[in-house]
């Protein structure tokens, strides 16, 4: 009776041995490979395309948030404080 | 005529020429199908892995440097096909005797009594069993192994074609090699 080292010895030194052969591509394989390659590429044009438009929509968020902002006058922002601070006050 | 790799994958990437594609699948067909044959058992769908080889290959083509061997650059892909393929398939829990079909418990029964090498009509069975036994184990510990054991190579080519330094290959080489012993020690008779 033999170690597991030995019994793996005998194991790989026959796989090694076995024949694999390196056949010719079999027919419709290449059709295949250039359906899916074609796949691929609409596929990642659309992920590049929707990544573009979220960045895009993100700058124009950010561009509409600032207008928003800087947009009103600052007499206005403090007539809205002077109302805020007094219907505090008001029983 | 035999086929000029570079000039096909010029043809490839300036005009998209499908004759071209095809002429450089059918050049570099035996060598991936030799490769996913070693590594995989027939089960795990070969012409698939194939397939899925091919299509990365043409999608990463424009990245290919061609000052490096075309052959070194796709087997280094088709290891990567199967090493994924391997962490998204689910792992044979353990493998026992009993799980074994009559032809690998003779085998395994002759590879543990034998103090000669197995007889050369067993070499597919030998190659089919070790294989279900890698299965067992986690993708990369599968990797290392095969690449030593079975296409026997060196500690620097295989951090080579997988990316890992020198040391990792071989701390993960002889981790893997634990388990694979004690995998074959529950294949004992």
């Amino acid at each position: 009776m033999s170690d597991p080292e030995s019994a793996l010895h005998h194991l790989t030194q026959a796989a090694r041995q076995a024949h694999l052969p390196g056949d010719p591509t079999p027919f419709g394989f290449s059709t295949r490979v250039l359906a899916q390659v074609a796949a691929n590429t609409a596929a990642l044009l659309w992920e590049r395309l929707s990544l573009r438009s979220l960045a895009c929509a993100t700058v124009i968020a950010a561009g509409c948030l600032w207008w928003d902002l800087t947009s009103q006058s600052p007499a206005e922002e403090d007539r809205f404080i002077s109302e805020l601070s007094t219907s505090l006050f008001l029983p | 005529m035999p086929p000029d790799p570079p000039a096909l994958i010029r043809q490839w990437l300036d005009h998209r020429d499908e004759a071209a594609a095809r002429a450089l699948i059918d050049h570099l067909y035996p060598l991936v199908t030799r490769i996913v044959r070693r590594h995989v058992t027939g089960r795990e769908n070969p012409e698939d892995l194939a397939q899925e080889t091919f299509a990365r290959l043409f999608n990463q083509l424009a990245r290919y440097d061609p000052a490096q061997p075309l052959e070194n650059w796709t087997t280094r892909l088709t290891l990567n096909v199967c090493r994924n393929h391997w962490r998204h398939q689910s792992r044979r829990p353990e493998l026992h005797w009993e799980d074994l079909n009559p032809v690998e418990q003779n085998l395994a029964e002759h590879a543990w009594n034998a103090d000669q090498p197995l007889p050369s009509s067993t070499n597919e069975d030998a190659h089919a069993l070790l294989l279900k036994i890698l299965q067992t184990l986690p993708a990369d510990d599968r990797l290392v192994l095969t690449l030593l054991h079975l296409d026997e190579k060196t500690t620097d080519q295989i951090a080579a074609l997988t990316g890992w330094s020198r040391t990792l290959v071989k701390v993960r080489a002889y981790r893997a090699r634990q388990k694979l012993r004690q995998a074959i020690e529950r294949l004992k008779p």
